[in-house]
């Protein structure tokens, strides 16, 4: 049993033991001109809880989290090279930490005029299920 | 109050028919008695006979489009036909004696994935597997 911050940090784990490229979590303060060519950033983007259960020592409640994934890199890659790599990634660091990915869509490759970066992320769902004790 | 997480696990109900080993996306077991109701001379309802009625186990999961289903077509046809009998364990349940009474794959030309549904019925009583 996990909280919900140690549930975060055992899937950023698994991506920083999966991929030699740096992860950031996405509040790391790092300035991004000082950050390598090549990286990614992690966190939570939505938790949904479906549903809310008694049970006798307290609360359970089915929900899922996306988390999103995001690979930035100037100069920019073929696209097709960084929808590989980052669908990889995400499918080796879930199987590192034995999570079943439910759902998962990576978008389409796009240039930030602020970060001077090209950045494309994935979105991806995990199921889990959530107790609250009394 | 904490809140505790237990992320789910890649998981499948794996089951063994024979040779046939299936790997089930999700499974459900249907149990019922049924009771014969008869009125009285007052209009009262009075249950007579009853008896527990067989128990229905249906799996359902998924082949990929480059696997070839004629093989398990047939082989699921032929367990039909011979009316064999299986033992297996499903989430620690028990389950010895079950028929093949309904098969159900379907292929779509769009899609890659060809659902596949087993239902098996058994009239013997589950017990926990140990």
């Amino acid at each position: 049993m996990l909280t919900i911050q140690e549930f975060q940090d055992a899937v950023y784990a698994a991506f920083r033991s999966t991929t030699n490229t740096p992860v950031y979590m996405t509040y790391d303060p790092a300035w991004y001109d000082a950050r390598e060519a090549e990286f990614f950033t992690f966190g939570i983007s939505k938790i949904q809880v479906h549903s809310e259960t008694l049970s006798p020592n307290g609360y359970q409640y089915y929900s899922s989290v996306i988390f999103t994934l995001t690979l930035y890199s100037n100069p920019v890659q073929d696209q097709a090279e960084m929808i590989d790599n980052i669908t990889n990634t995400v499918l080796s660091a879930a199987d590192k930490a034995k999570i079943a990915i439910a759902a998962m869509e990576v978008d389409a490759l796009t240039y930030d005029n602020t970060l001077h970066r090209f950045h494309i992320s994935a979105n991806f769902t995990i199921n889990w299920l959530m107790k609250r004790t009394y | 109050m904490a809140a505790d997480i237990s992320a789910i696990p890649p998981r499948a109900f794996i089951v063994t028919l024979g040779d046939l080993t299936f790997y089930a996306a999700q499974w459900a077991i249907t149990g019922a008695r049924e009771y014969r109701e008869t009125g009285g001379a007052t209009g009262t309802c009075f249950l007579t006979n009853s008896c527990q009625k067989a128990r229905k186990i249906t799996l359902s999961g998924w082949l990929s489009f480059e696997s070839d289903p004629a093989d398990l077509v047939v082989t699921l046809d032929t367990m039909m036909m011979n009316q064999s009998r299986f033992a297996f364990t499903l989430r620690g349940i028990r389950i010895i004696g079950a028929v093949l009474t309904e098969y159900d794959i379907s292929e779509k030309a769009e899609e890659g994935l060809l659902p596949c549904t087993l239902t098996l019925v058994t009239t013997t009583t589950f017990t926990l597997a140990s």
